[in-house]
């Protein structure tokens, strides 16, 4: 499930996040899910626990996944994993037009995935995060 | 357990009139994995050894697990509960693996036979062989056996996976995060290939000609720094130019890394009517390269 | 448990020089029937005593002395393998090592204590091996030795010889390569040359390799009970001057 490229500049913390919800969008993850513990995805994929750590907190923050004291972590069964499924069911069809509206301009998708990275790290340096 | 796992003030190191290291306030979070770079010779050999205890600073003061480097009884106290691999994988000329591995058991009471045992396995060390005819990656992996099977609090490593092939580099980071996800183990340790320092610290420490220019998290420092690549119709405005640090009159296009004020430079570029504005996130390499002064 | 790192990293050196010690003795006190002839007797003259009186001068002018010379060799190399290893003794070669012994959880005078005490350990051996060698391998040339005569020449050797190995102890502490090697083989060849001359030109002038060989002993009958303390007060000082010397010194 988790594919981590550390130099990519992207923090891997964030990199696993965005795995976690990709894994539920794509349901290959479902609510009530255990996800892997920490020490096993460190070692596995030779990362730092605490950047594990870190995501698997940030998650719980986000509602995506849970944390069990002395269990472990497990995809959130409040729904919000749902809502998330259904949030991105929508935007799919305002991506898609984005999409088809670049590739008439004559983009090439390796264009447009800059285009929107571009954008995406200006909305996140103006946000402040 | 105290906050800091290293921790020095001012600390100062001056060999016969050269300063090898200056000014060094470091601070190493327990439990936490950090990257020693710099270039070579910029002192990060001599640091570590200050914080062994096997040198003595010229000035300032560096506490490690809570004791005094710099006293004789402190510095026996880091050394029983850290474990060290040398720049050189030092070992001791005229003796086996096996007789390594045996002597240095008897000198540390928090020793793991089965951690030891493990290593022996997964490295597939071949024990009956001296280890000055051990390849250098052999002496590597021992040192780094003898490092982790006393279960220490500190791993002290200088340059860990220098001179391993890309199997044995994998070998010694696994063993190095296994050390802190099982053990909680703080972990220190220099190297060249920042690619590694990446994947498993969570921490860089930048040490440029006797001095520390970095101290961050990884993270943080993901987040300060942002390359922007503008283009413009015409060449470059000076001003953009000039940040960049590199000089091209006539060039039309200039990358600048930013860090924080990427703001700034986005108004700047459009105020020159930037024909393109591209925002990357930075690798590891550039903050190194930017902090070193190239 | 410190001293066997050092015990062992000097087990192949000290078998040699033991296995050496034996070879000579055996080859000396082997070459006395020869020795005899050159001298022209055919068989000890006069009584029994005077024949002993022969064979124990010829013992102490060839293998005490030679003894002597192999011993103070011994304790440079030993030396060299101190807290500070010197590859110009060093036969395993490559100096390293440094690094790993002062990374371990003991004090820099601790180890160098250790492995002082280790060396000096090897080189009493040393001495009671060569010279107890002597008396086994005296049957051989159909001669006898006296055994009690033998281990005074060893706590001789030994004893008066720990100054010199204190000596080296302390220069292998404070001086860097090459210069403790050049330091070293003038202080040897002081050592052993100016006793070689002195059989020569028996001057009054105070011979360290006399007193290392039992000159006094022998000649006289005199234990040289100041010599021999000394030598071990020295040895005992320079060790701890070394010990102290170390913990200022940068690696």
């Amino acid at each position: 499930m988790f594919r981590p490229s550390p130099s990519s500049g992207v923090p891997i913390y964030w990199q696993l996040m965005e795995q976690v919800r990709h894994a539920i969008d794509t349901g290959e993850l479902r609510a009530g899910d255990q996800l892997p513990g920490i020490r096993r995805v460190a070692e596995d994929l030779v990362i730092n626990p605490n950047t594990v750590a870190k995501a698997y907190r940030e998650l719980e923050h986000d509602g995506v996944i849970e944390l069990r004291q002395g269990a472990g972590a497990f995809v959130a069964d409040n729904g919000r994993a749902g809502a998330i499924a259904e949030r991105m069911r929508r935007a799919r069809p305002v991506a898609r037009r984005a999409v088809e509206a670049l590739a008439a301009l004559g983009l090439s998708e390796e264009e447009m995935r800059r285009l929107f990275e571009s954008e995406l790290l200006r909305a996140h340096a103006k946000g402040g995060d | 357990m105290p906050e800091w796992a290293i921790s020095t003030q001012a600390l100062e190191k001056v060999y016969g009139g050269r300063p090898a290291v200056r000014e060094l306030n470091l601070e190493v979070p327990s439990g936490s994995i950090c990257g020693f770079l710099g270039r070579n010779g910029a002192g990060k050999t001599t640091t570590i050894k200050m914080l062994m205890g096997m040198a003595r600073p010229t000035a300032g003061a560096v506490t490690v697990l809570g004791h005094d480097a710099a006293t004789r009884e402190g510095g026996v106290g880091i050394r029983r509960r850290t474990g060290f691999v040398s720049e050189d994988k030092a070992l001791i000329p005229g003796l086996t693996a096996r007789q390594m591995i045996a002597l240095t058991r008897a000198l540390y009471p928090s020793w793991r036979t089965d951690l030891e045992q493990d290593y022996v396995r997964r490295f597939r060390l071949p024990l009956d062989r001296s280890v000055e005819r051990l390849s250098k990656g052999m002496r590597t992996r021992l040192a780094l056996l003898l490092a982790l099977a006393r279960a220490p609090e500190l791993l002290l490593l200088d340059e860990p996976t220098d001179g391993l092939d890309p199997e044995g580099i994998e070998q010694a980071l696994q063993s190095i995060v296994a050390a802190a996800a099982e053990a909680g183990t703080t972990v220190f340790f220099s190297s060249h290939r920042l690619a590694e320092v990446e994947q498993i610290a969570d921490r860089v420490a930048i040490l440029e000609d006797g001095k520390l220019v970095v101290n961050d998290s990884l993270d943080e420092l993901r987040a300060s720094y942002r390359r922007v690549h503008i283009v413009f119709d015409d060449h470059a405005p000076e001003q953009l130019r000039a940040l960049a640090g590199a000089d091209m009159p006539g060039a039309r296009s200039v990358s600048v890394l930013a860090k924080s004020n990427v703001d700034e430079i986005v108004l700047e570029a459009r105020r020159h009517n930037a024909r393109a504005i591209d925002i990357t996130p930075v690798t590891l390499k550039d903050v190194f390269l930017e902090s070193v002064g190239r | 448990m410190l001293w066997r790192f050092a015990a062992r990293q000097t087990q192949l050196r000290f078998w040699l020089a033991l296995a050496g010690a034996l070879f000579l003795a055996g080859l000396v006190v082997y070459k006395y029937p020869v020795a005899l002839e050159r001298l022209k007797l055919d068989s000890a003259p006069g009584g029994a005593p005077e024949a002993q009186a022969i064979y124990a001068n010829y013992l102490w002018n060839r293998w005490f002395s030679l003894l002597g010379a192999l011993w103070v060799v011994y304790a440079f190399i030993m030396a060299g393998n101190g807290v500070v290893p010197q590859t110009s003794c060093t036969l395993t070669g490559g100096g390293a090592g440094v690094l790993y012994m002062l990374s371990l959880p003991v004090t820099r005078a601790r180890l160098l204590y250790t492995r002082a005490a280790v060396g000096a350990a090897g080189l009493a051996l040393l001495a009671l091996t060569g010279a107890l060698s002597a008396c086994a391998f005296s049957p051989l040339a159909g001669q006898s030795y006296p055994l009690l005569t033998a281990v005074a020449h060893a706590v001789i050797l030994a004893g008066a010889g720990m100054g010199v190995y204190g000596a080296f102890v302390l220069l292998a502490a404070i001086l860097n390569e090459p210069l403790f090697g050049i330091v070293a083989y003038v202080l040897i060849a002081i050592t052993v040359f100016t006793g070689i001359s002195r059989t020569f030109h028996s001057s009054a002038v105070f011979s360290l390799f006399d007193l290392l060989r039992g000159t006094s002993y022998h000649v006289d009958g005199v234990f040289p009970w100041t010599g021999v303390l000394a030598g071990l007060a020295a040895g005992a000082l320079f060790i701890r001057v070394a010990a102290t010397a170390i913990e200022h010194r940068d690696f």
